[in-house]
């Protein structure tokens, strides 16, 4: 994993920008090659992420089926990383039961309230979670004041069957769905006008930045579009290293849409103008922002990928990229 | 008594038997049988009959002289011949009758065959061929002689008389051989006067009985196609007779012979416990039961048989040895129909069960008390065949010896973050039987067996801490019950054939760095259990040697994937990211690539593997031992992929 001299002049990022514009007409064929069998399974996450991302109704049958019977071949007790080490059926339960969360459809009740008892879903730490956020969802909508807000959380916790001490310390699986879920809930009320949601939740004593994810969507409640987007590249930027709290960044840049991708395609610029001291200070943000890219589902963002890879060996990246979707960095965010 | 018998082929030779034919002992054999009977005669014509279960030939069937042959498709021969001669004749006749008899052994080899798998199979067949009864009788042995004033004269006195009956009958086979002869007289005179006088005898009849047999061995050969053994049943018949004017003599013999051929039919001697044939499993209970039956089949055509006479002399035993405790396994063999049925002793309450019973308190102890053995079927001591077979123990029953390692309670990995939630081995409990086995054949000292509260999907788990008091870096293995050989890993797999495998990612040096082949090497039996305990040892391996979630200070893990840096640098990861290949996360891409090359080596231990579910229990999974395939298990193929496959670490340098 050397970086070239190559790469690290200037002269790279010309041939960048040339190639750029002709996208397509040299790519090597080792990134052409599509050989990924992990293409169905990685995309069937894709699949259900989107679904609780836009709420889309239609999903939910599908989205049950996937929790009952995770199709997840050989990576069904393989352990992958997508957002944290787990057998891939098991990332595809949480998933499913996170989108499910999203919708917050109540039909899905019954059928989640039967597999408390069923061997498939019964240890899952997101099952009680999902149906008391679904639940309370339905019966508070949109708490426009603190009573309201109240009821909501008060409402959930006690469903989920969580203590508060359990909460408030925030480690256990359960614990840290229920902040993730939590953080959704506040940042859905902020965002229809009360806007004392997430300072209640601290003065209740939940710590939603013990979880990192509940932390992220917090911090991003309360920015615009723009600032999210900024808020995002700074903390992208700002990784030494690649690590799964980058995964969660990248998802999150990612759900910000075009206005995502246009900064990262510009951060991708500035890194060609970028002088490497070493490898650190290179391969790591570049590796960052082309995952990033690969997170996007824009054609732009797959042809800077392929362009940049034809110039430089990250193998890494290159796997993810292979991928036939956009990739999925974290199942559970 | 005498009369009885002789009766009795009679009446055996007129009234009826139905035919019975050869019952195949399934598609690998199947047993026929022909014969053909040459006829001989010469001299005068008694009255005399052959056949099974009817005189179906008589004297004339040759023409009065001559010899002949005809189709005789019965294993029992019955004769009979009465002759007599008197007042100034004689009589003098020789019979040859031969019975050829060909016991047609049809043999279909097994034509299983499957990639990288070999065996090989049994092809002689041992038998016993005998004969039982094997009679000559005789009946009606008259001798007169008549003296004094003729009433047909001239002359006008018989003053002197005599009579003569001399015969001989053998009847001779391969096993046996009986005779009877006798020369008798009686003779009278008239004296001077020309005075009443006479000698009238009857003789006691003369009867021979026997019985016989030979155990024989008949190699079928290796491919399709028919064997013959030929048997030869003789019986030789000199009959004489003569009578002065006023004399007579005459008489009637009889005799039969019956025959057949006994063979091992449970377990079948021809059966492959290689694909599957012959197989036998301990049951789950206690105390541990297995039971073998042991039974020979008697074949015969056109007769019924009695095997009382054999069930005394045969013995049905296996070697090696099976441990029981209280049983008395092959105690005794009773007849029963055309059969003879092994039986063995229950020492709880003397009383006889069918079958080769072994019963213990717990399963025998050694892996090496199951598996291949031979249950021989010996009459007299000789052995006359053999069955092989495989003795399997039950993978998912707790009914081994206590003092296995296993206990129960919790054992759970937040999978969000792969930390422990909890490791609590709370009770001690017996690990199932496939453990307690597969740990004999394959060192996995380092680990339990785990059961009770269970993170869902994982086969096993690795707990780390630390000693209290030295704070030594100290890992634990707990197997899972997932691992066992017959529980489904990966339901949705689209080739269900593997849903019970271990699916282990295979990766190879590309370019100087570590690549997924996109291909998984799924293994099954004691080979999971190999791939499970293996994986799980380098977590702790490194663990305890500090490279896996190293100590605070001792080695930075900048990329957080619990990987020293330092040690995945020098061991060809890339300490920058979590996911030197995506989607495995580092701390498993080692251990995958390392229990790749473990399993590699331990290809062998199938030969060891007696478990239920396990690589040979039942028909060997193809290809054998193991296959390579993507990851719904689609593309099977015993290769692994090709370039510069890794089985351990440091790699592509």
């Amino acid at each position: 994993m050397r970086v070239s001299r190559r790469w690290c002049s200037k002269r790279w990022c010309i041939m960048f920008g040339i190639i750029l514009l002709c996208s397509g007409l040299r790519a090597p064929a080792q990134v052409l090659s599509n050989e990924a069998n992990l293409d169905p399974i990685v995309c069937q996450l894709r699949t259900i992420r989107e679904a609780g991302r836009l709420r889309d109704q239609s999903q939910v049958a599908q989205l049950l089926d996937n929790l009952i019977h995770p199709r997840a071949g050989a990576l069904g007790t393989v352990k992958v990383d997508f957002g944290y080490t787990a057998p891939f059926a098991y990332h595809l339960q949480i998933a499913s039961l996170v989108a499910l969360a999203r919708i917050g459809n109540a039909s899905s009740l019954p059928v989640l309230e039967k597999l408390r008892g069923e061997s498939c879903c019964k240890s899952l730490p997101y099952l009680e979670p999902t149906i008391a956020r679904i639940k309370v969802e339905l019966a508070h909508p949109s708490p426009k004041s603190q009573e309201a807000w109240s009821k909501k959380v008060q409402q959930f916790i006690e469903l989920s069957g969580l203590s508060l001490d359990e909460l408030t310390q925030g480690t256990s699986p359960k614990a840290r769905a229920c902040l993730l879920y939590l953080a959704e809930m506040a940042a859905h009320a902020y965002e229809q006008g009360y806007h004392q949601a997430f300072k209640d939740l601290v003065s209740w004593g939940i710590r939603l930045e013990t979880d990192f994810r509940a932390n992220l969507i917090m911090q991003l409640a309360y920015h615009t579009l723009e600032q999210r987007v900024e808020w995002l590249m700074s903390h992208l930027k700002a990784f030494n290293t690649t690590t799964h709290h980058t995964d969660y960044v990248i998802q999150a840049l990612a759900d910000c849409g075009d206005a995502g991708l246009k900064a990262v395609l510009r951060w991708l610029e500035e890194l060609c103008q970028t002088e490497c001291a070493d490898r650190r200070s290179f391969e790591v943000p570049l590796r960052n922002c082309l995952l990033a890219l690969c997170a996007f589902d824009k054609p732009e963002a797959k042809n800077a990928v392929q362009n940049a890879l034809s110039r430089h060996s990250l193998p890494d990246v290159l796997d993810v990229f292979k991928i036939n979707c956009p990739y999925v960095f974290a199942s559970d965010f | 008594m005498l009369g009885r018998t002789a009766i009795g082929w009679i009446t055996f030779l007129l009234i009826f038997l139905l035919p019975t034919f050869g019952l195949g002992q399934g598609e690998r054999l199947q047993i026929r049988f022909n014969g053909e009977a040459t006829l001989s005669v010469s001299g005068d014509v008694p009255e005399f009959g052959f056949g099974a279960y009817t005189l179906v030939y008589g004297w004339g069937v040759c023409g009065g002289s001559g010899s002949c042959t005809r189709d005789y498709p019965w294993s029992i021969l019955g004769f009979v011949a009465r002759w007599g001669a008197g007042s100034g004749y004689s009589f003098s006749n020789n019979i040859r009758l031969i019975l050829h008899n060909n016991f047609i052994f049809d043999f279909s080899p097994p034509t299983f065959s499957i990639p990288n798998y070999t065996y090989s199979y049994k092809h002689s067949l041992g038998f016993i061929y005998f004969a039982k009864p094997l009679d000559v009788v005789s009946a009606d042995l008259i001798t007169s002689a008549w003296c004094g004033p003729y009433s047909n004269p001239p002359p006008d006195c018989c003053s002197s008389s005599y009579a003569t009956l001399d015969f001989s009958v053998a009847l001779r086979t391969s096993v046996g051989e009986v005779a009877i002869g006798e020369n008798l007289d009686s003779s009278c005179s008239a004296g001077e006067n020309c005075g009443v006088n006479f000698e009238f005898i009857e003789w006691p009849p003369p009867y021979h009985r026997g019985q016989g047999y030979k155990p024989h061995q008949v190699d079928l050969g290796t491919r399709q196609g028919s064997t013959v053994h030929r048997e030869k049943v003789e019986a030789v018949l000199q009959l004489g007779a003569f009578g002065t004017l006023c004399g007579a003599a005459g008489g009637t013999v009889s005799g039969g012979a019956s025959t057949g051929i006994v063979l091992q039919s449970e377990p079948h001697p021809l059966g492959v416990p290689a694909i599957g044939e012959n197989e036998y499993v301990w049951e789950s209970d206690r105390p541990a039961k297995l039971t073998i039956r042991a039974r020979a089949y008697a074949y015969t055509w056109g007769w019924e048989p009695d095997l009382g006479w054999l069930a005394d002399k045969t013995v049905f035993r296996v070697e090696p040895d099976i441990p029981t405790e209280d049983t008395k396994p092959g105690y005794k063999t009773v007849a029963r129909g055309r059969e003879l049925v092994a039986q063995s002793l229950d020492g709880r309450t003397d009383s006889l069960m069918d079958g080769l019973v072994y019963r213990s308190q717990y399963l025998p102890p050694k892996n090496s008390d199951f598996g291949k053995k031979k249950v021989y079927f010996e009459v007299e001591g000789s052995k006359v065949d053999y069955a092989e077979v495989e003795v399997f123990y039950p993978a998912d029953a707790s009914n081994h010896p206590r003092g296995g390692r296993g206990c129960s309670g919790r054992f759970l990995i937040d999978l969000n973050t792969f930390q422990l939630i909890a490791c609590e081995c709370n009770t001690h409990i017996e690990p199932e039987n496939w453990f307690y086995y597969y740990s004999q054949v394959h060192d996995a000292s380092d680990a339990w067996y785990a059961a009770g509260e269970i993170t869902p999907y994982i086969p096993a788990l690795t707990c780390h801490g630390t000693r209290p008091g030295t704070g030594d870096r100290v890992s634990q293995i707990y197997i899972l019950p997932l691992t066992s050989p017959c529980r489904v890993l990966m339901p949705d797999l689209e080739d269900e054939g593997l849903s019970r495998h271990l699916p282990i990612p295979i990766f190879r040096c590309e370019n100087g760095t570590i690549r997924y082949t996109q291909r998984f090497l799924y293994v099954a039996g004691i080979h999971k259990f190999i791939g499970v305990v293996e994986h799980e040892k380098v977590h702790k391996k490194m663990y305890e040697e500090g490279s896996l979630y190293p100590p605070d200070n001792s080695c930075p893990d900048l990329d957080r994937d619990g990987l020293c840096d330092r040690w995945e640098d020098e061991n060809g990861l890339n300490s920058l990211t979590p996911r030197t290949v995506p989607p495995f996360p580092d701390a498993e891409l080692v251990a995958y690539i390392i229990g790749y090359g473990k399993v590699l080596d331990a290809k062998e231990k199938w030969k060891e593997d007696w478990a239920t579910c396990g690589l040979q229990f039942g028909t060997p999974p193809s290809p054998f031992p193991w296959v390579y395939a993507d990851i719904n298990g689609r593309n099977p193929s015993s290769r692994p992929p090709e370039g510069n496959i890794l089985k351990m670490l440091p790699a592509c340098q």
